[in-house]
This record gives structure tokens, C-alpha cells and sequence, in this order.
């Protein structure tokens, strides 16, 4: 197996926006990210760091260029293949953590596992495992709203480790945390990188970037030297 | 997803919706109520007519009719003593004889005035008339308008025992030659209207037919109407035909059970259109509940798709939804039509209703259906959700 998690050769994305304003997030972007690393992407606001993200993630389909992630290529699959992708081979954690507010914090984990068909029991075992990998056995029953910030990013990162996957997408995790809650999560980043999984984190924090293997910076939607 | 699974989301983000969908399960309950009601108050009506007509009449009459209105027509068609000797000779006829139509249209209100005539009975031709509650006597239409008034004044009629009255009575119908007949009243009843509020109408008896020639002397007579028994009920529909094909219309119970519950039908296919109508109405506002929900709920959808849920999961999901609401809403309906109907038992304990219980899993299905095809566009809306739109929004 090829020791590139992530390989993109000259990946452009352009997106209109809803005042139908085309707006190119990604120029020509080719770069490689091998597994079990943590690679951090800084940049400032609108330098493109989300839409790769979610580019690597299939959220996002790049006009021209390739990209394969973990063995996918794909600048070729339809929405249906990518979805199946997402739910396989990647791990979202966003900065607004992304929870539904009306479940649990085990059904808030145990979603990603409804979707790849697994049965209740199994579903419920799996997400109470993966609530204690962030330290969350206490909190199984708890709806967001009765969870601090720091939780709320925990249980979504028990979400994004749920189906093991092997790369783990991360958005600003520590945006709306505060210095203590971010460090408990970059802590559970690191350990995942740790247990082999391959993390890549769109941010500006320098707490993130220290923790990082390496650090792409994106300035306009080109990558830049640092 | 399992399908265990998508029903799950289903249920759950419908229920989580319990404010806006409580107007759209009240519509589908009430209107699921209406239909029920049409259903079983049809089918009970139905059922009284039904039985009030088998009471009534007889089950193995056949009631002929000549197509020449003048009673003078071509001598292939018409009805007279040689035609009706024929018929007695028929398989599984157990007599035949002539009806001698009085004219009754000179009735001064909804009732029918019948009389029991001092007359002895033709055993051969009516002996169900003899048993029950008149045994002995004849009953007939009374023709005459004065007696019709001094009926009407007095309906026990008990002034008019051991009268004699007067009958004019008509060759055949349409034709100007009467028969004028003095009889004397031995007993009078007074026809009870039924359900529809029709008259009950009688025929006169064979008897008539010896006052009517003794009237006329020799003259050949012709009659418009003639009435035969079957041997047995299930005999008459083979009789029938027979007669049809000599070119003369009959009419028997199944016939008047046709024609009294035509209308009733008729009743029924409008009353159902009219509730499927505000039913269609109803899963039309379901799938504007369903469109503004998944507007609502875009980021939720879009949070599914990016954690790998697919298109096709949401739209199920969606769709699910649309079921649910009319599953529950149409389930709902038959509670309520079915306390409503205890509720109406109780108070008009007499009458039996006749509850067609096919009809509720029937419109639980249907609703279902309605419901699942106002879902469709909405599902669609969800599938095409833009998943970087919505997290672009935040």
C-alpha cells in the first residue's frame, strides 16, 4: 500500500456564491500527505483551508486536476461513491461541532454507524467505546445543550473516530474552545494519530500548528512558502 | 440504511415536529373520520333498505311487463289469458296470472290506503298472502278519490268496515275502459311509508280479473302487467330470462333492490369523492409542512450528508416521514370515527350498523399513499441539498 494518505496534482475549485459570484477557493494545488501524520493547513480567512478540507473529504468536487485519498480517486466517483467514501475513510470534526441537538451523545456518535447499516445493539456498544476513548463515559445520555463547548467537540470527535477511519478531517477544532478545552482535544488528536489514524486540520491556531508533523500554508487558494 | 432504521429517523424528526404537524394530522384524522362515516352509515342504510324490501316483497315474483304501453299492440308481445297459460307451463313456475293496475295516483299524501276486500282469495295464486297476518282477505289499492278523503280523515278506517265502495278500474294502463265494481270493506290498513318515503304499492288479485270481465262481458281483455311465481327464489333469474327473450321486461327482487339502492350509491360515490377531495387537500399541506421542514432543517441534512449519510438516506427519510404522518393521521381517524360510532349506538341502540371492517386498513393504505406521493417532491428538495451550501451557512 502506498504510503500517501492524500495526493492531489493540480486541484482547482471554483464555487459560485449565492450573489452568483464565482469565487476560486483552490489554484492549481498539488501536494502529497502520507499516513499517520498530522498535517496541519494555516492560512487566513478565505485562503481556501475549508475547501480543501472538503475537497480531501468528497464534500467538494474539484473542476480540474486529481485527487486520491486513501486509494479513492475521487475526481471520478458520482455523489453516491463519495458519500459511501465519507462514511468509510473519513472522520469530520467541525469547528460549530455539528451535533443535533435532540439526540444523546451516544446517538450523536452512533449516527455515522446508522448509515453504514450497523444493527442497535452493535451501534450502542461502539459509540459508548468511542465516548470513552475522549473520556466521555459520564456524559452517554447527555443532550448538547447540556454539554460545555469543550464536550460538545469531544463527542464530535468520538463521531469522526466512531467507524474508524483512516484520515480524520478537522475544521478549526479548537475555534470556539477555550484554552483548556482545546488542549483535552488536541490531546485525543494526537492519540488518534497515534493509534494510526492520519489527521489534517484547516486552522490559524499556533497551539494546533505546534502539534502538527507538518504545515501547509494557503494564501488566495495557492500554497505558499511559510 | 435499514429499513428499521430509516422508519426510526422517520418517526423521530416527525415527532420532534409535534407543533406543526398536529394541524395536518387533524385534517387526514378528521378527514379518514368522514370517509369511515359515509362507508358504514352507506352500507348500514343499505342494509335496512335491503332487508325492508326482502320484507316486503316476494322472492319468487316476477313481475312482467308488456313493451306495448296501448295494450293493443303487435300479437307477439302482448299479455293475455293464452300468453299466461303458457307460462304456467314453464319449468319451475308455480303459477302465473294477470295484474289488474288500479289507478292510485289519486293518493292526497305520502300513504297508501289497502283494503281487505270480502272476496274469497285465488289460493293457487298468492298462498304467501295467506299466511301471516292476513289470512283470509284480499288486499287492494283503493282507486277512488272520495274514499281517499274519507280515508285520509279517519285512517284506522274503521268507518269503513262493511262499506261498500266503488272501483273503477282500468282494462289495462293508459286504456279509457273501467270496470266500475262494487265490494264491500271487510278490514282496512293503512301502508306504512318506507325508509324512502315511498308509497308501498299493491297489485290487485286474479279476482279482480273475473269482476273486470263480468263487467265487460266477452270482450278478449289484454293486460300490461302480469305476475309470476317461481317454484323457488333461485329459480327466478332462469324465468326471467325466458320471458326477456319472448320480448317482455320483467322485474324482480333483484331488480327493485337495484333500483332502491341506486341513488343510495350514488349518495356514497359523492360522499367519498367530497372527504377524498379534502383529503387530496390535506397531503397537498403535507407536503408544504414537509418542504418548509426540510428547509428548516437544512443544516441537520446537511451535517448527515458530510458524515456519510446519502442522498438517497435522506430522501428516504423525508418520505418516511410523509408515511408516518399518514399512517398515524389515518389511525387516528378510525379511532375517532369509532368512538363517534359507539357513541351513536348508544344512543339509537335499535339500529345495527353494519361496519365494513376491510374499510379500515383500506384507508390507512390509502393515506399512506396519498401522503407518500405528497412526500416526493419535498424528498426530492431534501436529495438536492447542497451539503457545502448548508455548511457555508453557518
Amino acid at each position: 500500500m502506498s504510503a500517501t494518505a492524500v495526493a492531489m496534482n493540480n486541484v482547482t475549485v471554483h464555487y459560485h456564491t449565492t450573489s452568483n459570484h464565482e469565487v476560486t477557493a483552490l489554484n492549481n494545488i498539488t501536494l502529497a500527505i502520507d499516513y499517520q501524520k498530522w498535517v496541519s493547513i494555516a492560512g487566513p480567512s478565505g485562503s481556501g483551508k475549508s475547501s480543501l478540507l472538503h475537497v480531501i473529504g468528497g464534500l467538494l468536487t474539484p473542476q480540474s486536476g486529481e485527487i486520491i485519498v486513501d486509494q479513492t480517486p475521487l475526481h471520478t466517483t458520482n455523489q453516491q461513491m463519495r458519500a459511501t467514501f465519507r462514511l468509510t475513510h473519513i472522520g469530520f470534526v467541525f469547528q460549530s461541532f455539528y451535533l443535533m441537538p435532540h439526540l444523546r451523545a451516544w446517538e450523536n456518535v452512533a449516527l455515522p454507524m446508522l448509515a453504514a447499516h450497523i444493527p442497535l445493539p452493535e451501534r450502542k456498544k461502539r459509540a459508548i467505546e468511542a465516548l470513552a476513548r475522549v473520556g466521555l463515559q459520564d456524559r452517554l445520555y447527555h443532550r448538547p445543550a447540556e454539554l460545555s463547548g469543550g464536550e460538545q467537540q469531544r463527542v464530535a470527535l468520538a463521531r469522526a473516530v466512531a467507524l474508524a477511519p483512516r484520515i480524520i478531517l478537522a475544521d478549526e477544532p479548537t475555534g470556539n474552545l477555550d484554552a483548556d478545552s482545546a488542549t483535552v482535544v488536541l490531546d485525543i488528536l494526537t492519540q488518534f494519530v497515534a493509534q494510526g489514524a492520519t489527521v489534517i486540520c484547516a486552522t490559524h491556531d499556533p497551539l494546533v500548528i505546534a502539534r502538527g508533523d507538518a504545515v501547509i500554508h494557503l494564501h488566495r487558494g495557492v500554497i505558499v512558502p511559510e | 440504511m435499514q429499513f428499521q432504521d430509516t422508519l426510526r429517523m422517520s418517526l423521530d424528526s416527525t415527532f420532534r415536529q409535534k407543533r406543526r404537524i398536529v394541524p395536518v394530522l387533524t385534517g387526514i384524522s378528521l378527514s379518514t373520520t368522514l370517509i369511515l362515516i359515509i362507508i358504514i352509515a352507506g352500507a348500514t342504510i343499505s342494509n335496512i333498505v335491503t332487508q325492508q324490501i326482502l320484507g316486503q316483497g316476494n322472492l319468487r315474483q316476477i313481475t312482467v311487463m308488456s313493451p306495448n304501453n296501448t295494450g293493443l299492440g303487435p300479437s307477439s308481445n302482448i299479455i293475455n289469458d293464452s300468453r299466461i297459460a303458457s307460462w304456467q307451463t314453464l319449468p319451475h313456475v308455480a303459477g302465473a296470472y294477470p295484474n289488474l293496475e288500479l289507478d292510485v295516483t289519486a293518493t292526497t299524501n305520502t300513504m297508501g290506503i289497502m283494503l281487505f276486500l270480502s272476496n274469497q282469495p285465488d289460493q293457487n295464486v298468492r298462498p304467501e298472502l295467506l299466511q301471516g297476518t292476513w289470512p283470509q282477505d284480499q288486499q287492494i289499492i283503493v282507486p277512488d278519490t272520495g274514499i281517499l278523503n274519507k280515508l285520509d280523515q279517519n285512517v284506522s278506517g274503521s268507518t269503513l268496515l262493511g262499506e261498500t265502495i266503488t272501483l273503477r278500474i282500468p282494462t289495462s294502463e293508459g286504456s279509457q275502459q273501467y270496470a266500475v265494481i262494487p265490494v264491500t270493506v271487510s278490514g282496512v290498513y293503512k301502508a306504512t311509508q318506507n325508509i324512502l318515503g315511498q308509497i308501498l304499492t299493491f297489485t290487485t288479485l286474479s279476482f279482480m280479473k273475473n269482476l273486470v270481465k263480468e263487467s265487460l262481458g266477452s270482450a278478449p281483455l289484454m293486460y300490461q302487467v302480469a305476475t309470476i311465481m317461481a317454484d323457488q327464489p333461485q329459480n327466478v333469474s332462469e324465468i326471467a330470462s325466458i320471458i326477456q327473450k319472448q320480448g317482455f321486461s320483467t322485474n324482480d327482487i333483484e331488480d327493485q333492490l337495484s333500483g332502491e339502492t341506486r341513488w343510495l350509491r350514488g349518495i356514497i360515490i359523492i360522499g367519498i369523492a367530497l372527504a377524498l377531495f379534502i383529503f387530496i387537500l390535506v397531503s397537498l399541506s403535507i407536503g408544504n409542512l414537509l418542504a418548509s421542514s426540510v428547509l428548516q432543517r437544512r443544516k441537520e441534512i446537511g451535517i448527515m450528508l458530510a458524515i456519510g449519510f446519502t442522498n438517497r438516506s435522506i430522501g428516504q427519510i423525508v418520505q418516511g416521514e410523509a408515511i408516518v404522518i399518514g399512517i398515524v393521521g389515518a389511525i387516528g381517524g378510525i379511532l375517532i370515527a369509532l368512538i363517534s360510532l359507539f357513541a351513536f349506538t348508544l344512543m339509537q341502540p335499535q339500529i345495527s350498523l353494519d361496519i365494513p371492517w376491510w374499510g379500515f386498513p383500506c384507508v390507512i393504505a390509502i393515506s399512506a399513499l396519498l401522503c407518500a406521493l405528497a412526500g416526493i417532491l419535498p424528498a426530492r428538495k431534501a436529495m438536492r441539498l447542497d451539503v457545502m451550501q448548508t455548511l457555508r451557512e453557518e
